[in-house]
């Protein structure tokens, strides 16, 4: 029991340390020497991944099945409402939108690990 | 028990040990048979039933043998092994390969048109930055685009061709983990759960997990229903115990974060989509399956914040057509316009054509009767209730709704995964004798054969080929600045890339006072072809048979306009392939034959 209540507080923190370790690959593949498609895959796949975590930190854990399916969905859903929102107020870029994503899940991220650390 | 039960216990028992080692060889047998025939499949052999016409002997055996594995599977391997979810993960793989994975890999490009206005959408906010609904009225609901330009294009152009071959199949296979969370929250046993995700994958032929904004929403719209259904339970008690239904109302945060978050981003992306989620969540609410209760409320205002205020330019002048109180331009609607545009309407064809017509329907029908029958005789169970319930929802308020086109369609869909769950928990009641497993894999062979043609049977029309593509990309590369096209009909690959800085003018939209076969349509055609005074004109037979297949319009009534604008507006042929045919009435525009090079059509 002692184990199961210790994962679960230190579950957002092993999220944001691999949301962490992906917001780093994705910086590292816009340097590496590969083509602009692949380059973009990499940067989908890293953004939505990320995104997902944040969603995915908020709920205590879960089967892969749903686990899996959060990341993805989440992901998606967090990066269509930022792009929605910074088309909606005129600022859009496609690196603006990305890089907004990326804040925005990194600092959900982190208030889960702060709220979890202060209860 | 009688003789012949006691003989099949002991077979079964005896089997049962063997039975990884039989399904494992099947599916091996498939997966060979089917890399085989992949070789031996011919591309031109396509006909009036799609890929299913160009399937050899060896394709068919190669799908008999992974539906006999998959049955196999589902009724024999011990559950309490480490077999059981390998074999059947790996039947589910291969039933998707060979039915979604065939097509992507022979085609030379990549199929359907509205895959293509995608990718154009997508490459013009990449571009521009905005998403103007002046330049396509279908950016009201941008958000799965603005995904798409922020995903595809933050370290370059986006290249998204490629990602629209293979969206069918990698949609096909991720769409199974929300679908199988639903099933767990319903279905205890693995073989039922199992024999469900089978039946999911043989029952969507409806396409509409092309590269789409749907098919995006779909996939949140099943996690949402599967995190509430496992993050939010209910205590199930329904509204007819109203006081203690709301007494048992539990709004957990993290869960409403979540799953607004995602409702949200459904809402932004897709008209009918949210409306299918609607039903979903309220048909939860009010079982007691969840314990959320303000969640629908939310959605339908969201639904309606959007409408009322981004999608005003989608609706302005529209509002009958909404509310389905009128007819407008072939779209239908009310009830009866509805269920004629998607039924009706669609089995009045000849030949090949109304076989694959009538498959859609047949196997449609097939679930539906089979899973009321499941309903009815799991009646006094609750699970199966609501997942009765469920499956119905969605062609409720389907109803409510004036939008026609594929409602009928879409809805099959969002029941699908329900559908699937009864059919297999009344399936595998049936005792696992020989004789049955039989029996039931060659019904699941039958299955998967009428999604074949059920599903890839518009190939005739949603086939493109890598000619047609070089040739287009060759247009829009040399065309004259604000070029006004002229195009036979909306089914080639047009508008992905470029969008707003030429006029594109589809005949299949031309008014027709008298429908498109009416007596006057041709001289319409003329008429409106020589007012929009086009600088280019595009000719597919894809395009021209799409027009008399989905928009009534009459045989080779394309010969007619060709030769109008060859003799009457004196149209030059630039390119003229049995593939495509591209007209310039432009003196200055001059492409050389090299713009087009990239392989004949």
């Amino acid at each position: 029991m002692k184990h199961v209540v210790r994962g679960r507080d230190q579950r957002p923190r092993q999220l944001l340390r691999s949301a962490g370790l992906l917001a780093t690959i994705g910086l590292i593949s816009h340097a590496l020497p590969i083509s602009v498609a692949l380059r973009n895959l990499v940067a989908a796949i890293v953004l939505v991944w990320l995104s997902g975590l944040a969603g995915l930190a908020w709920l205590p854990r879960q089967r892969f099945d749903l686990a899996i399916s959060i990341v993805i969905a989440g992901g998606l859903a967090l990066n269509v409402l930022v792009s929605t929102t910074l088309l909606i107020v005129d600022w859009y870029t496609p690196d603006r939108a990305a890089v907004s994503a990326g804040l925005l899940a990194l600092g959900i991220l982190a208030g889960r690990v702060q709220w979890k650390g202060d209860q | 028990m009688t003789v012949t039960d006691i003989v099949d216990v002991t077979v079964h028992e005896v089997d049962e040990d063997r039975s990884p080692v039989i399904a494992s060889v099947l599916l091996g047998a498939g997966l060979i048979s089917w890399l085989i025939s992949l070789t031996t499949i011919k591309i031109a052999n396509v006909d009036g039933l799609g890929f299913a016409g160009a399937f050899t002997p060896l394709s068919w055996a190669a799908l008999g043998l992974i539906c006999a594995g998959a049955v196999v599977t589902v009724y024999r391997v011990p559950t309490d092994g480490r077999w059981f979810w390998r074999l059947a993960v790996a039947s589910l793989l291969l039933l998707i390969a060979v039915v979604h994975a065939t097509p992507m890999i022979l085609e030379s490009a990549p199929r359907f048109f509205e895959a293509y206005n995608h990718v154009g959408f997508i490459e013009y906010i990449w571009r521009t930055g905005h998403h103007s609904v002046q330049v396509q009225n279908r950016l009201t609901w941008f958000g799965a685009f603005g995904l798409g330009a922020t995903l595809s294009g933050t370290a370059g152009p986006p290249a998204l061709l490629g990602v629209i071959r293979i969206t069918p199949w990698l949609f096909a296979m991720v769409i199974l983990l929300p679908v199988h969370s639903i099933l767990r929250a319903f279905i205890t046993p693995a073989r039922e759960r199992a024999a469900a995700l089978l039946l999911f994958v043989v029952g969507n032929w409806i396409a509409q997990d092309y590269f789409s904004p749907q098919a995006l929403d779909y996939f949140i719209t099943m996690t949402i229903i599967a995190v509430v259904l496992h993050a939010a339970q209910g205590n199930g008690v329904s509204i007819l115990r109203v006081a203690e239904w709301w007494k048992a109302r539990r709004t957990p945060a993290p869960v409403v974060f979540l799953v607004t978050l995602m409702m949200v981003a459904v809402v932004l992306s897709h008209q009918l989509s949210p409306l299918m989620l609607l039903a979903l969540v309220l048909m939860l609410a009010l079982t007691g399956t969840t314990s959320l209760r303000a969640f629908p409320v939310a959605t339908g205002a969201a639904v309606l914040t959007w409408l009322s205020v981004g999608g005003l330019y989608f609706w302005q002048g529209n509002i009958g057509r909404l509310l389905g109180v009128r007819k407008q331009g072939g779209q239908s609607s009310g009830v009866s316009g509805i269920v004629a545009q998607n039924l009706t309407n669609r089995l009045q064809h000849a030949g090949l054509a109304q076989m694959v017509a009538y498959s859609r329907v047949g196997l449609s029908l097939v679930f539906i009767v089979l899973a009321g029958l499941s309903v009815w005789r799991g009646r006094d169970q609750r699970s199966v209730r609501v997942l009765g319930l469920l499956a119905l929802i969605p062609f409720v308020f389907l109803l409510t709704t004036g939008y026609g086109g594929e409602a009928l369609l879409r809805a099959f869909f969002f029941a699908l995964p329900f559908t699937s769950a009864l059919i297999a928990l009344m399936v595998l009641r049936f005792r696992p004798r020989i004789a049955m497993i039989v029996l039931l894999s060659l019904s699941l062979f039958g299955l998967s054969m009428l999604t074949e043609v059920a599903r890839y049977g518009n190939e005739e029309f949603e086939q493109i080929s890598a000619g047609q593509l070089a040739v287009m990309e060759g247009v829009y590369r040399t065309m004259p600045p604000q070029a006004r096209i002229l195009l036979f009909g909306s089914a080639m690959p047009v508008n992905f890339t470029g969008l707003g800085t030429d006029t594109s003018r589809f005949m299949s939209y031309f008014t027709y006072p008298a429908g498109p076969a009416g007596w006057d349509a041709i001289r319409e055609m003329y008429e409106q072809s020589a007012q929009f005074r086009p600088q280019i004109a595009i000719w597919t037979p894809e395009a021209a048979m799409h027009n008399v297949h989905s928009h009534g319009f009459k045989d080779g009534w394309d010969k007619l306009v060709l030769t109008f604008l060859e003799k009457d507006l004196h149209g030059r042929m630039v390119v003229d392939r049995p593939g495509i045919k591209v007209m310039s009435f432009d003196p200055k525009w001059n492409p050389p034959p090299s713009a087009f090079s990239g392989g004949g059509s």
